[in-house]
Order: C-alpha cells, then structure tokens, then sequence
C-alpha cells in the first residue's frame, strides 16, 4: 500500500514539482515573511523591534485605532460589489452576444473589448486619469470646454464609479474569452433544436447557453471575487486611493502603508489580513463551487 | 651570476621608486539627489573638491591622492532614501549621502556627526555660513552635515495680471511687498479678482503634495507643527481648523480648484499667466521654469513677483511674520565610510564660496554662504533675491514630522474635494496623531 502511493507520488513528482516548488518559493515564502514582518515596527531605514500584537491591535481599534480602516472596508465592499458584477455580467452579455450576431462583426466587437487586455497597466490606468482630468486638459473637460461647458471634477464627484469602470472594462475582456470559448463548444445540435423549436434568441440564451456555462460563469466570479479583493494597481494610477481615501481599498491601504508611508510592520500587517482574507474565501469557493467535481467533469455540461 | 644579481637589485630598487612615484588613491563614493536635473551641481561640486584637495595634497607633497565617485539620481525623495537605506543594509552604503532626513539618519546610526569638523575648520571656511542655517543642520545639540542648497519657499504672482486689474506698479509694490508685510486674505482677495475678471483660470494653485511649501501655509496660519524646546510634534486644533476652513472658502469661491493639478499644469499654467499665483515653488523655481517652460528673463523681470508667505490676518494679531521655509537636504558623512575625515574635507572643498557660486548660477537659488556673493554680482536676479536666504527658516528636525504633514495635506485635500467637512479633518487628524505620535502636544 505504502510503495503504492510512493510509486504514484514518484510519477506525478515530474508533473507536479516545478509548480509546488515556484509556489511554495515565491507565495509561501513571501507569506511568512510578511507574517513576521506584521510583527515589527519595521520602516523604510529596515531597522526593527518586536511588537507583538500592535500593528493588529490598531488595525481592529483596540486601543489606538486607525481611523482611516472603517473607510478602507467599506471602500473595498463597494468596490468589490460593484465591479464583479459588471465584469461576469458584462463579460457573458458580450460573449453571447457576439457569438450569436454575424461571425465578422463579434470577432471585431471581441477584439475591440480585448485591447484592454493588450494594454500596458499603466497606458490603461493613465488613459483613465487623463480622460477624466479636472482640467480643461483631459479628454472629457477638453470636449466639454469646447463646446462651452464648465469643466467638472469627475475623479472628485464619481471616483469609486470612476475605478469601478476601468477595473470592470477590463475584467470583461477576460470573462468575455472564457465565455465566448465556452460558448463555442456547445454543440451546435442543441442551438439549433431551441431554433427549430421557436425559441427566440433571448429564449435561445436563457435557456440553453446559461445553463450551460455554469462551471465557466462560477469560475469567472470566484476569480474576480478575488482578482479585485486584491487588486489596487489601476486605483493607484487613476485616483491614487483618493480624494481622502475615497477610493482607498485594502490592498492599495497595505501598499500606501508600507511604500508611501514606509511603514513595512505595519503595512505587512494590512496585508497578512488580506491573506488571510483570501485563504477563507478559497475555501469557502473550493466547497461552494464543488471544486472536485468540477475538476473531475468537463467545464461544459452536455 | 653577478650580472642576474645586479639585475634583481636594480629591478627592486625601481619597482621602490615607481612605487614611491604612485601615490596611494582612496576611492569615495557618493550618492547625490537632484531632484529632478537642477541639482545636477551639487554632485559635480564633490568631483570638484576632490580636485582642488589633491592639488593640496600634490603640492603638500603628501602621497595620498583622492577619487569621488558620484552617483547623481533625479529619483524623487523617497525612492532615493530606500535606495540608500537598502544599500546600507546591505554594507553597500556610500560615503557621502545627500539627503533631508537628519533625524533618521542620525538615530539609526547612518550617520556621523559633524561637529568636531565644523568647529575645526570654522574660522577658516564655515564661517560665514548663514547662521540661521545651522538650526537646519543641527539635531539633538549636534551638527550632522553641512548646509548645500537653500530654495526659500514662498508665493510667487503675476504682476501683469494685476496690471490688467487697473493696479499701477507702486499699488501692487504696496499691496504685495517683497518682503511679504501684508496678509494672505490680500493675496485671496487679488486672486480672486483675477478669476472674476475672467483674466485667469486659476486664482491659487498649491503643491499637489505634501512638502516645505505646504508646511509654510501652515505656519502663516499659525499652526506651528514643532515645539523646539520639547523637541516634540504640535497638532493645534483651532489653527488647523482655521487653516481648512479657509481653503474650503477659497474652492468654494473658484480660487483653488477642488483637486491641485499636477505639477506639469501648474509650472505651465502659471508660466503662460494661466494662473495667477502659484504656492508650489521657491525663489529658484524660475530656473526650471526657463530651462523646462520657456520662461523669458523679460518675463521674470517685469512679470512675476515673490514674497515670504504672510501670515493672515489672525495670525498676524498674534504676532506670526512672514515666512519662508526650507526642507534642508544636507551632505552627510555615513557610518560604513572608511575614511569619514577625508569625506569631510572633500565636503569642505565642495562647499567653497566658487562651488556654492557654482550651484546658485545654475540653479538660480539665492547662496548658502555670504562670500559667494562676490561671485555673483552680474547674475541680477540672484543678487535681488539672496538675502532670503538669510531669514528662511528650517522645517522642523523630528522623524515623524512627514508622516505628520502628509497626513495633513490628505486631510486638506479631502477638504477641498468636499469629502470630509473641516472639522472631520481636524477630528481625523487628532484620532491619527494620538495613535502614531504618543509623545505629541495638542493644543485644544
């Protein structure tokens, strides 16, 4: 029995090492450091001392608190529910739709809403600032400028929505692919049956493709469940976090705290919680999702 | 035999002699900041001394010569104190540093004092140094680099904009003096004009970004950050709360826009008479407005003008003057140099009243040291503005005291943006102080 499992462990070594080795070297080992680190006063000179619980203590309020971490949670729920919704919902009415309307015109309309994909980050987040720039130099307030109007703060009065957008344009381009590839491989004999029967194409897409893209749509969502949970590059470009903290989100509070702040211990702190965060939330997908069958059953149901 | 013997000898004697004839080079490095390209003569100074203590040295007769090798960065503050303090870390850390944070460095350990140094050479080559200078050197009751490059903060305007107003020369001589006797409520009142009248888009723009220049509006408000004989941090409710109550009014009158522009729209703005006063600069600004936005000398001449800031009308009642301020960057000699004396000297020589000539010529920043003067008398502009130099005033030495501002210039800016009312900043502010600043005085 025992030589059983040796053998098996031996033949999936080849398969199976070179990814357990790159995780655990440059996901598991950063992890831990970050944990220790959470534990220090550590700042941008690396000279550090032991303070046990503090950085955690002022995160959660207990005894001198940060006043800035009930926004951040908030700023994070919001962004989160915003954008995850926009990007399954928007990526799945793009593919059905441009998989279902004339060959040519889907394959221009799913090349154009992948060229933010394409894109460099910081091209992507820079094109968002300057277009909407409170100045009579961005795009937005230049047209408006020249037609006569005043110019509007659009990263002050609608920043979250601002963010929301640019993360979500770019989130669709992904759930878009998988959609539409997932799309592609239902067999044409059902489609068709629907049509032959009546169905109309909204009949077509409710009751035929939906159902069918299940393990597609559930892996998109756990996916930019925690894409966004994590993500705060383009905020950065676009708002900055700001104004006051308005667009703040966690990640981008751990990245402010230990790179603009050079506050390591405690920006380490920030993010060892975000870690943790996640690890819940796997499981939570991983048991939720069904993660075994999904692994043992092919993605598309037919 | 003989003949091979003869050989060895004379080949070791001449291998003696060619030793004797090398004199011995001791490599320094150096990190040297702008930032931004402007600094570019603080680095090229050192390359400088190194020069002019080796002619000593040759003609001394002394069989040592030296090399610096200089590492300039345009990096901004923060990547360029990283890049060292990781370098440190590492036992990689240069000899000479140029950098602002005199109190980290000093309690860390990164650096060694300069006292012994300054007062050696005192008479011979600091001593005429601006006195009010040192404040700007001096931790702790110790000296810790020496003084390099002043650029006052201050407000600076556009005359031509006021002349369109209907104002002659000698009412806006009198109504914004250059030696910045008047109050910030006549500085907002003129912008405002300005707006009104439709001559510019912008009445006032601030830094974008925390710095000396935003410290310095604060001490116009009186909000004093920094209790000197304590040596402790001060969060003053009632001046903070006047300070974002008076930037609320002013967004609310299109004064100050509801978020600062970067920094490209706000040199560029003002230069083209787009806006009409900017508080993001310093008296040597306009040689990075000629060099990067086509500032014509005419222009500085005739156009702009600059004062110290002054303080407001209630802060002035209690007695706050103008102000300029100054965020020092120093040359500091670090702990892991192996020749810390020889870098002193080679700061001595960089700092000479031809080197410090050197920087305020390129730089248009007024000079650190009164002899340098002499050198200076055909560069017009600097000869008008040098003596701010003389009464600029040091931000405080305290290693908190950016986190500090930083937080404060958030605050602000979620007030201009209508984000949070000024008293949440206020309230914010004093929630931030009492967790991370334990040993500040707030006063109620």
């Amino acid at each position: 029995m025992f030589r059983e499992k040796l053998g098996r462990l031996a033949l999936l070594a080849p398969f199976m090492g070179p990814g357990t080795l790159l995780i655990a070297f440059f996901y598991c080992v950063p992890v831990v450091l970050t944990l220790l680190i959470a534990f220090t006063d550590m700042g941008r000179t690396l000279q550090w001392h032991f303070i046990g619980w503090a950085n955690f203590a002022k995160l959660f309020g207990v005894g001198a608190r940060d006043p800035i971490v009930p926004r951040v949670i908030t700023n994070t729920l919001v962004y989160v529910a915003g954008a995850l919704p926009l990007t399954v919902i928007g990526g799945l009415l793009l593919a059905i739709l441009s998989m279902r309307v004339h060959r040519g015109a889907g394959l221009f309309f799913r090349t154009v809403f992948f060229i933010p994909r394409a894109v460099p980050p910081v091209v992507w987040g820079f094109l968002w600032a300057w277009a909407f720039e409170g100045t009579p130099y961005g795009l937005f307030n230049g047209i408006r400028t020249a037609m006569g109007l005043p110019v509007v703060h659009w990263l002050i009065r609608y920043p979250m929505l601002i963010v929301i957008l640019a993360n979500g344009f770019l989130g669709i381009s992904l759930a878009m692919l998988v959609f539409s590839s997932a799309i592609a491989s239902i067999p044409r004999d059902l489609t068709r049956a629907a049509e032959v029967d009546g169905a109309s194409e909204w009949q077509v897409a409710r009751y035929v493709i939906v159902p069918m893209l299940k393990w597609p749509i559930l892996t998109m969502t756990a996916w930019h469940l925690m894409s966004f949970l994590n993500s705060y590059v383009y905020i950065m470009l676009i708002t900055g976090g700001g104004p006051y903290y308005a667009t703040e989100v966690w990640a981008l509070y751990g990245y402010h705290s230990a790179f603009s702040y050079y506050r390591y211990g405690y920006g380490a702190s920030v993010m060892s919680l975000l870690v943790i965060v996640n690890l819940v939330l796997l499981l939570v997908v991983v048991r939720a999702f069904g993660m075994r069958r999904m692994l043992i059953r092919g993605k598309i149901e037919v | 035999m003989r003949g091979v013997l003869i050989g060895i000898i004379v080949a070791v004697l001449g291998l003696g002699l060619l030793v004797q004839a090398q004199p011995e080079v001791i490599t320094l490095r150096a990190y040297v900041i702008g930032p931004g390209p402007m600094g570019i003569k603080k680095a090229t100074n050192l390359e400088l001394a190194a020069e002019r203590l080796n002619q000593i040295l040759a003609a001394s007769g002394a069989n040592v010569r030296v090399e610096v090798q200089v590492e300039f960065s345009e990096l901004k503050w923060g990547p360029f104190a990283e890049k060292f303090y990781l370098d440190f870390a590492a036992g990689n850390a240069p000899d000479i540093v140029t950098m602002r944070e005199t109190a980290e460095l000093a309690e860390g350990g990164f650096i060694v004092p300069m006292d012994e140094h300054v007062r050696t050479f005192w008479d011979m080559h600091y001593f005429d140094f601006y006195p009010n200078l040192w404040e700007g050197a001096t931790w702790q009751g110790q000296i810790w680099g020496i003084p390099h490059d002043i650029s006052p903060t201050g407000i600076w305007y556009r005359k031509d904009v006021l002349r369109a107003l209907g104002y002659t020369d000698a009412e806006i001589n009198e109504l914004l003096p250059p030696d910045g006797n008047t109050t910030l409520e006549v500085v907002a009142r003129l912008a405002q004009e300005a707006v009104d009248a439709g001559l510019v888009t912008y009445g006032i723009l601030h830094r974008p970004s925390k710095g000396p220049g935003f410290y310095n509006v604060l001490l116009a408000f009186g909000a004093e950050c920094y209790n000197p004989e304590t040596g402790n941090l001060i969060l003053d409710r009632e001046a903070l709360l006047a300070f974002y109550r008076w930037h609320q009014e002013m967004v609310d009158l299109n004064v100050i826009p509801p978020s600062p522009p970067p920094w490209a729209t706000i040199h560029g703005t003002f230069v083209a008479g787009d806006t009409f006063s900017t508080w993001a600069s310093h008296v040597g600004t306009p040689s990075e407005w000629q060099a990067k936005y086509g500032l014509t000398d005419e222009a500085l001449a005739n156009d702009l003008g600059f004062l110290p800031f002054p303080p407001t009308e209630a802060a002035r009642a209690e007695g706050v003057g103008p102000v300029s301020v100054h965020d020092f960057p120093l040359y500091f000699v670090t702990t892991q140099s192996e020749h810390p004396e020889l870098a002193k000297m080679v700061i001595m020589f960089a700092t000479t009243p031809e080197a410090c000539a050197i920087h305020s010529r390129f730089t248009l920043r007024p000079p650190y040291r009164k002899s340098a003067l002499d050198l200076l008398t055909d560069v017009d502009y600097i000869m008008r503005t040098a003596a701010s130099a003389q009464t600029v005033r040091p931000v405080p030495i305290h290693p908190q005291f950016w986190s500090y501002m930083d937080r404060a210039f958030e605050a602000l800016k979620g007030v201009e943006a209508g984000i949070i009312t000024p008293e949440q900043a206020v309230d914010d502010l004093v929630a931030w102080f009492q967790a991370e600043v334990p040993d500040g005085e707030i006063i109620p």
